[in-house]
């Protein structure tokens, strides 16, 4: 957890090193990235110790980390609202990876028992009521983000995807935050209606 | 202007929430009323997304929100709709096609689950089509699967309530435990037998699955969803790859394929054999990385028989799985049925129908040891047998076509009955006058080819129902529609010869949903003494049968529940008018005792007739 007004500060002071390759640099970034990737996969996926047992889903996170790095040191981004822009887009990928591999219809989570990290525990039994069309709606609505017109898809990156404060959008995007506050309102019902699967 | 009014509506709310303000619509509208339902619709769209997606803007003090332990699935804050007749309790489950809840029907006083369609998408005509499908599918009884007892609409979504199973579903049972070869079949059989009983009425399940074979508190099997699951996906017009595949470890090739002319009873044999070929292997038969690559291996890909994968799963069980599977339907079993009593043959020791392979081998080793005499049986066979074979099997599936059509005739009644007998004269394009729909002679005798015996797509009965004007679609609300399932009857029906309607069999009548009334009965009784054949054609635009209760519900004007005095019928039959009177003049009026009843029933709510009562045998004039 980092307090309200650390994060762009924070990708500002390890930015540059971790584009040097400076690995302090680059662990520190990553521990961020790492714990908003954690939230953000709970939140799609609901109950996250069913997926864990599906796989060491710190491997999961390990590799979209990993991907992030490549790009960094790839793209070498100067600002952080460039860094933001690719983060973003890896973060949404690996989102939507894990949600068609452990949780579409034919993947491994759906339909099977599984044991807990304690043997003598009963199993866990495959839940196969909500996941494939929830994870397909979650699928649906990454895709769906990705749609959305660029200056609305730019907030929704920063709030949702980064989980910064409106404020900190604002700022990063050098926007007023009346227009990131308008934008994010008109984002969000597009999304409602797909989400709703309204015409 | 509007627009730009609307937009700064809602920064204001949002800049009084990050204060910790909650603006409500009407405070932000005060100025603007007429603003004031798009605000609102505004503001919960924003806090509902901003739910799912777990951002919580106003909280000044966040910026990772605390992971909610909740799933957000269940969290929708969304409200209990209200439904007429029901008090819904609580939301069971949520999923793609809709919610379910359970609730209480309040008349009945029993326990049920509602599925309300949340398809926003679905087009008008797709919910009809919905309906008339699920009301044919409510008229299945069977005590394997889930009985439907109501179909209805609530702002256009359309809801059915059915059976309230308490003990989970058959995924979660597979999940929990490995199932014995005997308990596997025994199962299966049980199933088939079910969706046998379907089959006869001309529905197909199309969606089989674990997940929708429900389990009573003692473990009886019932299927869920017959004819429905599939029908919403065809109708919602989902491309969403997530949405319409569902499920492929199930799904037939013939489905995967798109083949929709070969969806039929037979791809629901494939995925009983599916859901054995699960029970017995402890997997699904077809797995693919994605729902495409497992649609690609059930077409194309023979499944890895199941003793490969459990090695003690009995031979004769597997072949009547693998011929489940079979790619083309027409090499599985002919019908449930025979899948049930090849299982049975398995359960009580009896060598089962699906090991060709044994005939096979039996003939050729006979061959080998016999050279000569099967050289001869060869040539005697070429000669002889074969042309007899081919007139053999030609009779016999014309046998089969007549007894079907013997055995479909008493439904194929209902569903004219039910459908068509109130919609001659109300198409003004197409008025069939002077035609008794249940009149046999008439249907089949009569030169505007109603019914073509052996043609159905000569017959206008089939033509006119598929063209939309019987019954009319403008009257939709007041006549049933015919489903596709009661089409098929009626064209098996037609097609083996349109042999006599048998009548009513009163020990067999339709069972109704509804709850006994007293009221409704005593009503039933005096229409029937007194008014059976007096239905007027100048009232309620063009005649109702009396004892047609869906109809007199929903006709204009016909019987208002709850209001006799603006029910045209009881109008009518309270009238002094001699000219404009039932039963018509000539007739003795309804005593006041009569009357109070009839009054009676409308005040209850004018609810349904119970079935058990016989009718009369019809005057003759």
């Amino acid at each position: 957890m980092f307090p309200a007004n650390s994060q762009v500060s924070v990708i500002q002071q390890w930015l540059p090193g971790a584009v040097a390759g400076d690995q302090a640099a680059t662990d520190a970034l990553l521990r961020h990235y790492s714990e908003r990737l954690t939230f953000l996969t709970r939140r799609m996926l609901g109950d996250f110790k069913r997926v864990r047992r599906w796989a060491e889903t710190d491997d999961v996170l390990q590799n979209a980390l990993l991907r992030l790095v490549s790009a960094i040191r790839a793209v070498k981004p100067a600002t952080s609202r460039e860094f933001l822009a690719l983060a973003t887009l890896q973060i949404r990928r690996e989102l939507l990876d894990l949600a068609r591999h452990y949780y579409g219809p034919a993947g491994l989570g759906a339909h099977h028992e599984s044991h807990g990290p304690n043997e003598s525990e009963p199993p866990d039994p495959g839940d196969v009521r909500h996941e494939p069309s929830s994870l397909a709606q979650w699928t649906e609505l990454h895709e769906q983000i990705e749609t959305l017109p660029e200056e609305e898809r730019d907030v929704v990156g920063l709030l949702f995807y980064q989980g910064l404060s409106q404020a900190e959008a604002a700022e990063v995007l050098g926007l007023s935050l009346r227009t990131v506050q308008r934008r994010w309102h008109d984002a969000l019902c597009k999304l409602h209606r797909i989400w709703n699967r309204e015409e | 202007m509007g627009i730009d009014a609307i937009e700064d509506l809602m920064l204001r709310w949002e800049s009084a929430r990050q204060q910790g303000v909650d603006l409500s619509p009407a405070e932000l509208c005060a100025d603007a009323p007429h603003l004031a339902d798009e605000v609102q619709r505004r503001i919960r769209a924003i806090l509902a997304m901003e739910h799912v997606l777990g951002v919580t803007e106003h909280d000044p003090n966040r910026t990772m929100p605390a992971p909610a332990d909740e799933s957000p699935f269940g969290a929708e804050p969304e409200p209990l709709p209200r439904i007429p007749g029901y008090e819904i309790i609580r939301i069971i489950d949520q999923g793609g096609m809709g919610v379910v809840y359970e609730a209480r029907q309040i008349n009945a006083n029993r326990i049920v689950a509602i599925k309300m369609v949340s398809g926003a998408r679905l087009k008008p005509k797709a919910v009809v089509r919905f309906r008339a499908e699920a009301e044919s599918a409510a008229r299945l009884q069977h005590p394997n699967v889930v009985q439907i007892f109501e179909v209805g609409e609530v702002n256009g979504k359309p809801f059915f309530s059915m059976e309230y199973v308490a003990g989970g579903t058959l995924a979660e049972r597979l999940a929990a435990q490995p199932v014995l070869a005997r308990d596997a079949a025994a199962l299966v059989e049980t199933l088939a037998r079910a969706v046998h009983a379907a089959h006869g009425r001309g529905i197909v399940h199309r969606d089989l699955k674990p997940s929708n074979v429900m389990l009573t508190a003692d473990g009886t099997p019932k299927i869920a969803d017959f004819g429905l699951a599939k029908r919403l996906d065809d109708d919602s017009g989902h491309t969403h790859s997530g949405e319409v595949l569902g499920t492929p470890n199930y799904m037939a090739p013939e489905q995967a394929e798109g083949r929709k002319d070969l969806i039929g009873p037979a791809t629901d044999i494939y995925a009983l054999g599916a859901i054995l070929y699960e029970l017995l292997a402890g997997v699904p038969p077809f797995r693919g990385s994605s729902p495409l690559d497992a649609m690609r291996l059930v077409v194309s890909t023979p499944p890895t028989p199941p003793s490969q994968i459990v090695a003690s799963v009995p031979t004769d069980l597997e072949a009547i799985c693998l011929k489940c599977l079979e790619k083309a339907p027409e090499h599985r079993y002919a019908s449930a049925l025979e899948l049930a009593e090849d299982l049975r043959r398995y359960l009580d020791g009896q060598p089962v129908t699906a090991r060709h392979i044994g005939v096979v081998q039996h003939t050729w080793r006979y061959v080998r040891t016999h050279p000569q005499t099967a050289a001869l049986a060869i040539l005697v066979g070429v000669l002889f047998l074969i042309p007899a074979y081919f007139l053999i099997a030609e009779y016999r599936t014309q046998r089969q076509v007549r007894q079907r059509a013997v055995e479909v005739a008493p439904l194929a009644r209902e569903i004219l009955d039910r459908n068509c007998h109130e919609c001659h004269g109300q198409a003004g394009k197409k008025p069939e006058k002077n035609l008794d729909i249940l009149n046999h002679q008439q249907l089949i005798g009569d030169s505007r080819r109603f019914v073509v015996p052996g043609s159905p797509d000569e017959s206008r009965l089939i033509r006119r129902i598929v063209d939309g004007s019987m019954p009319p679609e403008d009257h939709e609300k007041e006549l049933p529609r015919v489903s596709e399932s009661e089409l098929t009857i009626l064209r098996d029906w037609i097609v083996g010869g349109a042999p006599p309607l048998p009548p009513p069999d009163p020990n067999h009548p339709v069972p109704s949903a509804a709850p006994f009334s007293k009221s409704a009965a005593k009503a039933k009784e005096i229409f029937i003494a007194r008014c059976y054949d007096c239905h007027r054609y100048d009232a309620f635009k063009g005649g109702v049968k009396i004892l047609h209760h869906r109809a007199l519900i929903t006709v204009n004007k016909a019987i208002v529940p709850g209001d006799p005095d603006k029910s045209e019928l009881f109008e009518l039959i309270s009238s002094k008018d001699e000219k404009h009177r039932m039963p018509p003049k000539g007739e003795d009026p309804l005593n006041r005792d009569e009357i109070e009843a009839i009054r009676e029933w409308i005040l209850e709510g004018a609810p349904p007739f119970p079935k058990t009562l016989n009718l009369p045998a019809k005057k003759t004039p």
